[in-house]
């Protein structure tokens, strides 16, 4: 126990270090964040909240959909924590030279598996401390709970975000010892089987029972009872979402729940430590004696197809392009999860048209659901900037000489950069924005509107993402994750969310007030959604320009 | 103190050291060498217990490595030729982390602490954070921190790199002083004016095989390189290049 008490004091220190190195030396970059971060939170809180006073409206049905909705995040939350957890935990547990170093030293194997977990649990989890809170806050607001209600809201998603954590370890540990020389099948093959749970997910919610029905109460609870699986007794999820209720209320099984899942993240820990114990530093030597033997041409075809598609771009600029493509997409850890997730939203929107309880030919649900479909994959892509372009600067790490060096000047490496997020985003994003306006058969201006509004999120997204990259490198840290949950990766999802949501709510405000509210005639709307569609198109230029020369600025002062 | 017997090392289907065995008794200064790629590094990360041999043995001090890592690793130190360090700790919060992760009591930890910040003249930096170090000033503490518990096995990659002229002699001093004292150090280096200089034995490997062993006058007079005999550079070559034919 001393050397891992010694191990977590020494993090602690060097976080507390950090922290007071930071409010020293970056006050502007602090405040600027903080207060970012608290206006974010307060946008998600508000829009919880307000939801949940508006399913109150529907009495009975309401109370359904909070409890469905609560078991499914839960449920989905638990999923995605364990895939980033084995993710992440591999390339901590092995891939790490604080690894390596804590095997040289006199530390068990066990122990140095809690210590690097517990790191890999911090970074994966923070995303829900932080986005999840406003809903969980929001409720206990809705229900006027007591304070045993917060109390309980703390323990239950302390202990709930560990089981992911350490059922991630131990995927790890697993693969490493029994598949050291697997690994992209084994991840190749988990992207097909969470695809394919996924595909059943989707086609199950949008099976076509011969009738299409209005949204009416019986037909939601249909809905509803095809979402039960997450309610599944078995489930931690299940656990975390009953207590969770129950401390809204009077808490009568709250401890019931709570001890369970505190039973098995015990469990599960003592079932870690003794594997890690038993396992960890052989498959540590396994990883480490693996060795890659394919050879790749010094030219590929995907070279010079590439060359041909970027001509447009200067010689330099078209290389940096490429080595980035191939640095991408030779690590599947890296786009697995984006390939899951737009692969999941087209697959749903190929399927809309069968959602039975909506009638696509009303103009109410056309702009309702093609309006929530941008929201979807925008808000799917703000999320993958950040994981993956904003990085981009900083992987360069240490290397960076060698793109510095080079005989081009460093604009245009930024528009590297920059050309490879926009176009990975306008290819990711246009088409499953067409495939959503297709299906739903919504009016080609309004189509064109939202391909539109898809265009320009997709330009504001990459520059925020390219720029806050280059304004806040970390090149001392080469794995993205960890890159990403720094100053700069909060700052940049942030930003990204705040411009994405603006966009989105100043776009959707003609829509509201003809198809849901009705308030307006056809010409105020047509006039209402050119002006929205000026003023966002100007805020989008405005950002661009504004992140395009910080980032510019910045690029110039990088200083390796 | 270590004994090598007949390990062999394989990447996948790649060998990278063949059937090596070595005898190396305490307190000797043993210098490793061998041109890139001969299984130099490969060897002192099993030595360290980083990775396992795929055949044969490694006992230190009467104990088999693989058995015993934990208990083993209490009384060797492992100096990589890149080290990891916590740059958002102070040096000086390092060597307390270290010292904590030795169980070593207060007073000797202090008392050591102090003996190698003077030794390696670390005193005006050593309560900043290690990341304004320079790469010497890094190598300095790592040697440091290294020494703290007063290993048997000192396992060393390339302990100069990055160090000043007048910190080389340091190290080179302190090595010897920590030799005399009973300690064995198995030094990896590509230096080899210093492996002539401070070495008691020298290993040659190449090609992930041990080609020659001894003191440097033995393995001089394996090759006869000049009239006036030659270097430790001179001798390499030529063992290497015998190797290649």
């Amino acid at each position: 126990m001393p050397d891992l008490i010694a191990l977590y004091k020494s993090k602690l220190r060097g976080f507390l270090n950090q922290a007071s190195q930071q409010l020293y030396e970056n006050k502007l970059k602090v405040t600027v964040i903080s207060i970012s971060a608290i206006v974010l939170w307060a946008v998600i809180f508000i829009f919880f909240y307000r939801s949940l006073i508006f399913l109150r409206t529907f009495e009975e049905i309401g109370n359904i959909v909070v409890i469905y909705f609560l078991g499914l995040f839960f449920f989905a939350l638990g999923i995605m924590l364990v895939i980033s957890n084995a993710i992440i935990n591999y390339s901590s547990l092995y891939r790490s030279s604080e690894s390596a170093y804590l095997f040289s030293l006199p530390v068990p194997a066990g122990k140095i598996f809690i210590y690097r977990i517990t790191e890999s649990l911090l970074f994966s989890s923070w995303a829900f401390l932080f986005l999840g809170s406003p809903f969980l806050i929001a409720l206990g607001i809705h229900y006027s709970s007591g304070w045993t209600y917060y109390l309980y809201l703390v323990l239950f998603s302390a202990v709930f975000i560990i089981l992911p954590a350490l059922v991630g370890g131990l995927i790890s540990i697993i693969i490493a010892r029994f598949l050291p020389h697997r690994q992209k099948t084994v991840l190749i093959l988990s992207i097909a089987v969470i695809f394919l749970i996924g595909v059943c997910f989707v086609s199950e919610i949008t099976r076509l029972e011969g009738r299409t029905i209005t949204f009416i109460i019986s037909g939601m609870k249909d809905f509803l009872e095809r979402l039960s699986f997450a309610q599944n007794p078995i489930l931690p999820s299940h656990w975390i979402t009953r207590g969770i209720l129950s401390a809204t209320s009077d808490a009568s099984e709250s401890p019931f729940f709570f001890l369970l899942l505190l039973s098995w993240a015990l469990f599960l820990g003592l079932l870690s430590y003794q594997t890690a114990s038993l396992f960890y530093l052989d498959g540590y030597s396994l990883v480490a004696s693996s060795t890659r033997s394919k050879n790749y041409p010094a030219v590929s075809y995907f070279d010079r197809v590439s060359s041909i598609i970027l001509r447009f771009l200067s010689p330099a600029s078209r290389l940096i392009v490429i080595k980035d493509i191939k640095t991408l997409f030779r690590d599947p850890s890296q786009w697995s999860q984006m390939l899951i997730f737009f692969g999941l939203l087209t697959i749903y929107f190929i399927n809309i048209k069968n959602v039975p309880y909506i009638n696509l030919r009303e103009g109410m649900w056309q702009y309702l659901v093609s309006s929530l479909n941008l929201l979807a994959t925008t808000l799917t892509l703000a999320t993958f900037t950040t994981r993956f372009i904003y990085p981009q600067i900083s992987l360069e790490g240490r290397k960076f000489w060698i793109i510095g060096m080079m005989p081009i000047r460093r604009k245009e490496i930024f528009y590297s950069k920059f050309i490879f997020a926009l176009s990975g985003a306008i290819i990711i994003t246009l088409p499953l924005i067409f495939i959503s306006s297709y299906q739903v058969e919504v009016p080609s201006g309004m189509m064109f509107q939202q391909l539109y509004f898809g265009l320009i999120i997709c330009l504001g997204l990459s520059s925020i993402a390219v720029s806050v990259g280059v304004l806040y490198p970390n090149f001392k840290e080469d794995n993205p994750s960890k890159i990403i949950s720094g100053f700069g990766g909060t700052l940049c999802l942030v930003l990204s969310l705040l411009y994405l949501l603006t966009i989105v709510v100043i776009g959707s405000i003609p829509g509201h007030l003809y198809y849901v509210l009705g308030r307006i005639n056809s010409n105020t709307f047509s006039i209402l959604q050119i002006i929205s569609t000026v003023l966002i198109s100007f805020g989008a230029v405005i950002v661009t320009i504004i992140s395009i020369r910080f980032g510019l600025k910045s690029i110039e002062r990088i200083e390796i | 103190m270590l004994e090598l017997k007949e390990v062999t090392k394989y990447y996948g289907n790649k060998l990278a050291v063949e059937r090596l065995t070595l005898h190396i008794p305490d307190g000797t200064l043993f210098a490793f060498i061998g041109p890139n790629g001969a299984g130099k590094t490969t060897t002192v990360k099993m030595l360290a217990g980083l990775l396992k041999p795929s055949s044969g043995e490694i006992i230190i001090n009467g104990k088999n490595i693989i058995n015993n890592s934990l208990e083993i690793k209490k009384i060797i130190s492992y100096i990589p030729d890149q080290p990891f360090l916590y740059e958002k700790l102070s040096g000086k919060e390092f060597l307390n982390f270290i010292g904590q992760i030795y169980h070593l009591p207060e007073e000797t930890l202090e008392s050591q602490i102090a003996r190698y910040v003077e030794l390696f003249q670390m005193s005006e930096y050593i309560h900043q954070l290690i990341e304004s170090y320079s790469l010497g000033m890094k190598q300095k503490l790592v040697i440091a921190s290294s020494l703290l518990h007063h290993p048997r096995l000192l396992i060393v990659d390339e302990p100069l790199v990055g160090l000043d002229p007048a910190n080389v002699r340091i190290v080179k001093q302190l090595f010897r002083q920590l030799v005399k004292e009973g300690i064995t150090i198995f030094m990896s280096t590509h230096i080899l004016s210093i492996a002539e200089e401070i070495a008691d034995m020298i290993g040659v490997i190449h090609q992930g095989r041990l080609i020659a062993q001894g003191s440097f006058s033995q393995l001089k007079s394996l090759k006869k390189t000049s009239p006036s005999g030659g270097n430790l550079e001179d001798v390499f070559l030529l063992l290497c290049e015998e190797c290649q034919t």
